[in-house]
């Protein structure tokens, strides 16, 4: 299987345009972007992909953060060590950040909307320094943004996660699965159709589907492999153990 | 600055210094040519704008250069070129390599595998991404910043043993450590941390 990720799956197209949206936003302060979705569709790995590629700083909100524990977080998140109180610390971050093309991206923000001090601080970085924030949580994050509307108004953008399509399931099919020596392995419909069932649109379930596909289709020694060649108990995402999984 | 003086024949800069200093009068960059006829011209005019930024041969006139006090006194310790002290200019931004991507991954995730950093951190225009990614983090566990864990993530080869489990122990900034022939240089605390005996721990 190959390790790669994957930008044409429709969550993460979704995302790179909406990053677009953000740039070309008319009002320069609604810079903020928020992705929401329910856990295991892929809102943390594409936020550190993006995060990786483009040399983003990316935090992750904790339960037990404060206004110093961010900004500490922050600090040396852009490269300068944390010294000195949270006034020192915010201007720290002001001039790293200012005229750096860079994005803060805080994940989990959820942990950061107990304080309200925490959301402000970032929008006082983002208006000042005209530095984007991606902002990601569960689903319903935006209904609990609604409530600051001086935050909820500067989106321009919000994201969600959602199930893979059947469209995605093809190109995880597609792209990931290898025989030896490299070459592709070709999935028929009824067999891509059957992991998109099976998986009910869960990224990291198609991926654990296809590398068993795949496993099946190495020790068969075919270059193309249909739903006849594959015990449905292999692409099975239900949890059950896996003596069970071979009677289904 | 000075130094031991050098026994390969002198460069331009050093020649000119020399002249310069023993005239002890301001010449055009003309009369340094035809002192140092073996020398192009484009290289004198180079060598002594270098020597007017160490300040050893200043302006006198509109295109006529003499050595300064602090050129003499450097000419008879024994002139070397080459850097004069540490660059203290703005740090060069953070580059764009895989492997400075590859640290970004280990930094945020802490716990990591192979596959998880090819994922993460490759762009597509790698020529040998596992490789090169294996090998880095062979050369930070032989150096104390990675530890291999026990469990093993699960593989997806027919047979697969599963695919090693690593912990990141340092994260001493955002700089990617470079990794040297005796150990790997942390540009972050300007450290060379030496590689343990025996293999990665």
């Amino acid at each position: 299987m190959r390790h790669k990720f994957l930008t044409e799956v429709s969550n993460v197209s979704r995302f790179l345009a909406g990053t677009q949206r953000v740039r070309e936003s008319g009002a320069p302060e609604a810079c903020w972007q928020l992705c929401q979705g329910e856990a295991g569709f892929g809102k943390t790995s594409t936020l550190e992909w993006h995060a990786t590629q483009g040399g983003h700083v990316l935090l992750r909100a904790k339960s037990s953060w404060t206004l110093t524990a961010m900004m500490r977080e922050l600090v040396l998140a852009v490269g300068h060590q944390p010294i000195g109180k949270n006034n020192e610390l915010f201007h720290t971050v002001l001039s790293a950040l200012a005229g750096s093309s860079r994005t803060v991206i805080v994940d989990e923000v959820e942990h950061a909307m107990r304080d309200i001090r925490l959301i402000e601080t970032l929008r006082d970085i983002s208006d000042m320094t005209l530095t984007p924030i991606i902002v990601a949580g569960h689903a319903g994050t935006s209904a609990k943004l609604k409530r600051y509307h001086q935050i909820f108004s500067r989106l321009s953008d919000v994201t969600d996660f959602g199930p893979a399509t059947i469209g995605d399931v093809r190109v995880v099919c597609d792209r990931l699965a290898e025989l030896k020596g490299g070459k592709d392995l070709r999935f028929k419909d009824d067999l891509v159709e059957q992991i998109y069932i099976r998986t009910r649109g869960r990224m990291r379930d198609i991926k654990k589907a296809v590398a068993n596909v795949e496993a099946i289709a190495r020790r068969m020694g075919v270059e193309e492999i249909g739903l006849a060649e594959v015990p449905v108990a292999a692409l099975t995402s239900d949890g059950l153990p896996s003596e069970l999984k071979r009677r289904a | 600055m000075t130094r031991t003086p050098r026994k390969s024949k002198p460069g331009p800069q050093t020649r000119i210094l020399a002249v310069l200093s023993e005239r002890r009068v301001c010449l055009t960059l003309d009369e340094l040519a035809a002192e140092l006829k073996e020398v192009p011209r484009k290289k004198i005019t180079a060598s002594v704008c270098r020597l007017v930024t160490q300040r050893y041969v200043e302006r006198a006139d509109k295109g006529c250069y003499q050595a300064t006090d602090a050129g003499i006194e450097a000419q008879r310790h024994g002139y070397r070129p080459g850097p004069q002290g540490p660059l203290t200019g703005n740090r060069k931004p953070v580059p764009n390599t895989l492997r400075q991507r590859v640290w970004k991954t280990m930094t945020m995730r802490g716990r990591f595998s192979i596959p998880d950093l090819m994922e993460n951190a490759c762009n597509g225009t790698e020529k040998a991404p596992g490789s090169n990614i294996t090998h880095y983090v062979w050369a930070l566990g032989r150096a104390g910043y990675v530890r291999e864990l026990s469990s093993r993530a699960p593989g997806t080869a027919v047979e697969s043993n599963g695919y090693k489990q690593f912990l990141l122990l340092k994260k001493t900034g955002m700089l990617a450590p470079v990794e040297r022939r005796d150990g790997v240089f942390d540009p972050n605390t300007g450290e060379e941390v030496p590689f343990a005996k025996g293999g990665a721990e």
